[in-house]
């Protein structure tokens, strides 16, 4: 049993405890808002940890609603990373699987590459999996993370609104997702028009992958572990665009 | 990861290299490689990853830049010991490699 609201976060649960004079509307924002990840009471999440982290969150005046979500959203992002430590590769990336096989593409990028911008093209069709961090286990299976979105306001406001992916319509989180495409993500305003996606030399490939991984040196043989996961799915991508509402023909296919 | 050691005169002919530490290192083919220290990716070229083999045991400059052309072929000895001091510099910044303490 848990006060606050308990969340399943890559495969790890997170304990929210909301206080304060706005507890009311900051409680019913995050049930919202991290609905897709909400354990409900009774519910079975697999191995019950002994005590998951806890996160206090504080909200008096409700005009800084959207200043304590963007937080909790980072506060609870460092600690799933925290729980996948030693055991997940842990990607700086958006993962959107195919809603029938499971298979999920992976892209990778730092912020500001559009990982949160595809991802909101691609999961109108690709099962929403996460827009901020793909961690894989040693078999390949992605463990899910379908945080809210962080958006930006009109004219780049901040703080981001943090929007329930139901809100935008994305699709539903599969059940089970695993590994299909390891893809650097490429967006240039000045890139083709028609994206192009091509395969990336291995050392070039693993090295994108490494600049965006987290704790890559706490997995035993890290650089192997992400070989063989590139090896697996024939190897690392780069897929260079303008504009996200052309890629989904090319990431399906790939999923196909 | 580790500290790079004693390097008072590292280009020196007399120097002693050895191994430092890292925490995985994957070698492609064409003989280049990555390695991972702590948060820090970096690619080693062909030379640097050479090094790192010889560097299974201690050893000299000199004795490194013999080896090194016997691996690699041929060149200059000024354009090699260039290379091999620039190589060995590289590598101990990221602390794979260092000064042997005397």
């Amino acid at each position: 049993m848990t006060d606050g609201i308990r969340l399943q976060v890559l495969g790890a649960q997170v304990d929210v405890v909301p206080a304060g004079e706005a507890i009311d509307p900051l409680t019913d924002s995050i049930r919202h808002g991290w609905r897709r990840c909400l354990v409900n009471a009774g519910e079975a999440q697999g191995t019950e940890p002994t005590r998951p982290d806890r996160i206090a969150v504080h909200l008096d005046d409700p005009a800084d609603l959207a200043d304590a979500l963007e937080d909790l959203t980072h506060r609870v992002t460092r600690a799933a990373i925290a729980s996948g430590v030693g055991r997940l590769v842990m990607l700086h990336a958006a993962a959107l699987a195919h809603p029938t096989t499971g298979r999920t593409a992976v892209l990778v990028g730092p912020s500001g590459r559009g990982k949160t911008t595809a991802t909101r093209e691609l999961a109108r069709t690709l099962g929403y999996v996460s827009d901020e961090t793909a961690a894989i286990d040693v078999d390949g299976a992605l463990l899910p993370y379908p945080k809210p979105l962080s958006l930006l306001g009109p004219d780049g406001r901040r703080p981001k609104d943090t929007v329930c992916p139901d809100d935008l319509g994305l699709a539903p989180t599969p059940a089970e997702a695993r590994l299909g495409a390891l893809i650097l993500l490429d967006r240039d305003p000045d890139g083709p028009a028609e994206p192009v996606l091509e395969p990336v030399p291995l050392l070039d490939g693993l090295l994108g992958l490494a600049e965006q991984s987290s704790s890559l040196a706490a997995l035993d043989a890290g650089l192997h572990r992400l070989a063989d996961l590139a090896a697996s799915v024939g190897g690392v991508r780069r897929l260079r665009y303008r504009e996200a509402a052309t890629l989904l023909p090319v990431v399906e296919g790939l999923l196909s | 990861m580790s500290g790079q050691g004693d390097q008072s005169d590292p280009s020196g002919a007399s120097a002693v290299w050895q191994r430092g530490t890292w925490d995985d290192l994957l070698v492609d083919d064409a003989g280049e490689s990555l390695v991972l220290v702590g948060d820090q990716v970096a690619r080693l070229s062909v030379l640097g990853t050479l090094l790192l083999e010889l560097l299974a045991s201690p050893r000299t400059s000199t004795e490194l830049a013999t080896l090194v052309v016997e691996r690699l072929g041929e060149a200059p000895p000024a354009e090699v010991e260039a290379a091999l001091d620039a190589a060995l510099e590289a590598l101990a910044g990221l602390g794979v490699v260092r000064a042997a303490e005397s």
